[in-house]
């Protein structure tokens, strides 16, 4: 049991995971407006909230802001806790042709839904000034909950289970890395059966990270496969890897197709980090941090977000660990039933 | 050589659905967007535990031929 620890962390782990991940709600935030097009003079629309209280307290405030300048919504009818109706008199001339909406109450704090409306048949004017007073402060809210993010909604509950997949998958490639390297410096039977395991495994994990992942872009991003940079990047490392058992299947000699493996793997690597981790820096994508960091940056994820996603990290890849030790394990025991002799 | 060829497989699909991917959505489709698109955590989440079983399933096969090899060579 005690020598088992980590395998008891990971399901720990992971029970502590797959229960937050399904049981914290999803804070408020704006889903939709109904009328997305605004012209000068009397407009109205309905704003349609998740997860909002807007029946609760006080009525909640409306806010219509592109950077500085601000336009206060007058609110008709809280038709109920997710529907308010909101009309605006729209001025000539305004700052920007496209505006988000805010919406502001005591129970909920600012919520926000960006580029919510188009102005049309309004004179544009670097100049014009601000129509009212802008909303002071944002509401703190300390609830322990999953932030509301547009178009994503629910499924950034993803984040506990697409992501570590590649997590996973790096890590275990990286012992098989490590084994080719060491194979290399010291030919040794074990190095090469530990680089073939990690390698099965971390296909599997790449295998689920795409599945996982074209799921999540059908619903969000709108196409089951979108040409972005580490999607592509994680087809192309795909592909590669499966190269690397078609080349193992395809030489007989034992010791030549450790040797030429473990090159090929080394390769590989280093091109599956550099397609993952070093190129969609350059370019512009659908992932997060694009341009810049392919992973987190402090706005992607809050504290409770951090509560919930580090502990799937670490639990998943001892998962995928111990998974990658019985594929070696497996290994080891046909090596030693067909090369009895000198295992 | 049997993984290999499922693994083909499954490129082959994956490229096949990126060249056909259709703009248009289906009824079914239209369920998962329902209840803040909840449903799609649930696929993704099903996705992964079928398939770590299934690879389970596999290595579990793997070992009962190597068991049943070494009773034979005893």
């Amino acid at each position: 049991m005690l020598k088992n620890w980590w395998k008891v962390l990971a399901f720990l782990l992971l029970l502590y995971v797959i229960a937050a991940s399904f049981l914290v709600k999803l804070g408020p935030g704006l889903i939709a407006v109904d009328n997305t097009s605004f012209q000068p003079g009397q407009n109205e629309c309905i704003i349609v909230g998740y997860n909002t209280h807007f029946d609760a307290g006080q009525a909640p405030e409306v806010y219509f802001a592109h950077d500085s300048t601000y336009m206060c919504g007058a609110v008709e009818e809280v038709i109920a806790h997710d529907r308010i109706r909101v009309s605006l008199d729209l001025p000539e001339r305004v700052k920007s042709s496209v505006f988000n909406v805010y919406v502001r109450n005591t129970r909920d704090g600012t919520t926000m839904l960006p580029n919510a409306i188009y102005l049309e048949g309004v004179e544009l004017d670097a100049n014009a000034e601000g129509y009212c007073t802008p909303p002071v402060g944002k509401n703190l809210r300390l609830a322990f909950e999953i932030p509301f993010q547009p178009v994503i909604f629910e499924t950034i509950r993803n984040l506990m289970f697409h992501v570590p997949m590649w997590f996973t998958m790096f890590f275990i490639m990286l012992i098989g890395f490590i084994s080719s390297i060491k194979y290399l410096n010291k030919p040794k039977r074990e190095f090469d059966l530990r680089a073939e395991a990690a390698n099965r495994v971390g296909i599997t994990f790449a295998v689920l990270g795409l599945i996982t992942g074209s799921i999540w872009a059908r619903f969000t991003w709108g196409s089951w496969w979108v040409n972005d940079p580490q999607l592509n990047g994680a087809l192309v490392t795909f592909l590669i890897y499966v190269g690397y058992l078609v080349l193992r299947a395809g030489i007989d000699d034992e010791q030549k197709r450790a040797r030429v493996a473990a090159v090929f793997n080394i390769f590989a690597y280093v091109i599956l980090f550099i397609l993952l981790m070093i190129l969609p820096r350059f370019s512009e994508g659908l992932h997060p941090g694009k341009g810049g960091n392919p992973g987190f940056n402090s706005y992607d994820l809050d504290s409770s977000l951090r509560a919930i996603f580090y502990p799937a990290v670490l639990g998943w890849i001892l998962l995928g660990y111990w998974i990658y030790r019985l594929r070696l394990r497996m290994n080891r025991l046909e090596l030693k039933l067909y090369y009895d002799e000198d295992a | 050589m049997k993984m290999l060829k499922s693994i083909g497989l499954l490129a082959v699909l994956m490229l096949t659905s990126v060249f056909a991917s259709a703009e248009t959505i289906s009824p079914l489709e239209e369920t998962m967007f329902s209840s803040g698109k909840m449903l799609v955590v649930m696929a993704v989440a099903a996705v992964i535990l079928i398939g770590i079983f299934v690879y389970l399933v596999i290595l579990d096969r793997k070992i009962k031929r190597l068991e049943n090899e070494a009773e034979a060579n005893n």
